[in-house]
């Protein structure tokens, strides 16, 4: 995966690539937005694809973890840069429609391949929920456009923007700003400060710090024993304590601690369940009775018929 | 490789383009799917979040801003309803009375195209009307 992207953008430092990507995207959206008139939606979507190939090339050489080219991170990376085109293109695509129907069908397939992500991301039972939930949203938001949009022709809320430049500026610079801070923070950016592992220290990684053992280390804790050193009882300290209070913990022995780095441990939906009844039982609760408030105020809200 | 930083980058850019979204659209549908996307840049944070450390306190939390999603949904849809009633319009720009003292009125300067009206065919009246029946009860 990362031979041909070495090095993309010779000689341009990460700032420069993020300000590229920002004003090409903000050029792009701007350009895209539905106004009355004028509307130039080649030129915007070409300088938004633009964008996203300079945002892209910066996100896959900056944020470079240690390199592994078995068929299995090939294969996740694949899936990874798919649902994650998929998602940005058609949220792309939900701001800048005209029609609120087919934003609302662009937002599902957005939602869809965000559930893909949160897959690659080991969370399977948020995917379902996600996908119940927002299936049922899309559904009633596009009745709702249904019901209340106005027919055919042009009107105010549909083929009006307010402020298109300076509101994509605030948007898009936002997430720029975003990228940039992570970059300096990812791994790969080795002159900061408190850069974190890419890696999460597993258990049994922590155990081999505290022993000091160094033949057992894995990459993760080695990165954190070499970066700590002077510290001793810092970062390693901290991650033996966490180690502990986790094999002291009555969910260390099921699903709490996700599996591995990069497996897809699909069984933690039980751990979800043991950790939301055990120690956020009250959060839930809470969340139920919000549930209920939200819909007793839905019905209050829209019951209300005017006095003729 | 891909890291978790590669999952918080596709989640700032959601959030961005949701706030895009958000802050120049005026359809109140639009807006209302472009905070839910925004929120699902948040949610991929959190579980990006949870796999670095590998926790579930990450798929928990995300856990809860679904809840809190799907409340916003209902009050959303119902306060639309209401507003809906009001102006028979979908435009956020029609209440822009409730705005801060001291702001100028936004204006539409550029006039929507008109739309030609479709050249229907008119039907004349022929043949005789026919008596109206009495009415019965």
């Amino acid at each position: 995966m990362s031979a041909p992207f070495d090095h993309p953008l010779p000689g341009i430092s990460p700032a420069w690539q993020v300000v590229a990507g920002v004003a090409l995207g903000v050029a792009g959206v701007a350009c895209l937005l539905p106004r009355p008139r004028h509307r130039l939606i080649a030129v915007g979507t070409f300088l938004t694809l633009a964008s996203a190939v300079v945002l892209g090339l910066f996100v896959a050489t900056t944020f470079g973890g240690p390199s592994e080219n078995g068929v299995h991170d090939r294969v996740y990376a694949g899936l990874f840069w798919l649902f994650s085109a998929v998602a940005v293109s058609f949220s792309v695509v939900m701001v800048a429609q005209r029609n609120p129907g087919r934003g609302a069908m662009a937002f599902a397939v957005s939602v869809l391949a965000t559930c893909g992500l949160f897959l690659l991301l080991a969370a399977p039972f948020l995917m379902a929920a996600t996908v119940v939930v927002y299936a049922g949203a899309t559904i009633v938001t596009f009745l709702f456009v249904l019901m209340l949009s106005q027919g055919g022709g042009p009107s105010d809320e549909n083929d009006r923007t307010r402020e298109p430049l300076l509101g994509t500026l605030g948007g898009l610079g936002f997430a720029g700003l975003v990228l940039f801070s992570l970059h300096l923070g990812s791994p790969a950016h080795a002159t900061g400060n408190y850069p974190l592992p890419a890696e999460p220290v597993t258990a049994g990684e922590a155990e081999a710090l505290r022993s000091g053992d160094p033949a057992r280390i894995g990459p993760a804790a080695r990165e954190v024993a070499a970066r700590f050193k002077p510290a001793a009882g810092g970062r390693a300290g901290e991650v033996a304590a966490r180690a502990d209070a986790l094999a002291a913990s009555p969910t260390a022995d099921g699903g709490m601690v996700l599996a591995g780095v990069r497996d897809l441990p699909a069984r933690n939906v039980a751990g979800i369940g043991y950790l939301l009844y055990s120690e956020h039982l009250l959060a839930v609760e809470l969340a139920g009775t919000l549930l209920l408030v939200a819909t007793v105020g839905a019905v209050a809200v829209a019951g209300r018929r005017r006095q003729a | 490789m891909i890291t978790p930083w590669h999952f918080l980058a596709v989640g700032a850019v959601l959030f961005g383009l949701g706030l895009v979204g958000f802050l120049t659209r005026r359809n109140l549908i639009t807006m209302f799917l472009c905070a839910e996307l925004m929120l699902q840049g948040v949610v991929l944070n959190l579980l990006a979040f949870g796999k670095l450390h590998g926790h579930l306190g990450g798929q928990v939390f995300a856990l809860f801003v679904l809840t809190v999603a799907a409340c916003e949904a209902g009050l959303a849809l119902a306060l639309f309803l209401t507003l809906y009633r009001r102006t028979k319009s979908l435009d956020a720009g029609d209440w822009q009375a409730t705005r801060e003292a001291g702001v100028p009125e936004a204006r539409d300067v550029d006039p929507l195209p008109a739309v030609a009206a479709a050249d229907y065919p008119t039907l004349h009246p022929a043949g005789v009307r026919p008596a109206e029946e009495p009415l019965r009860v």
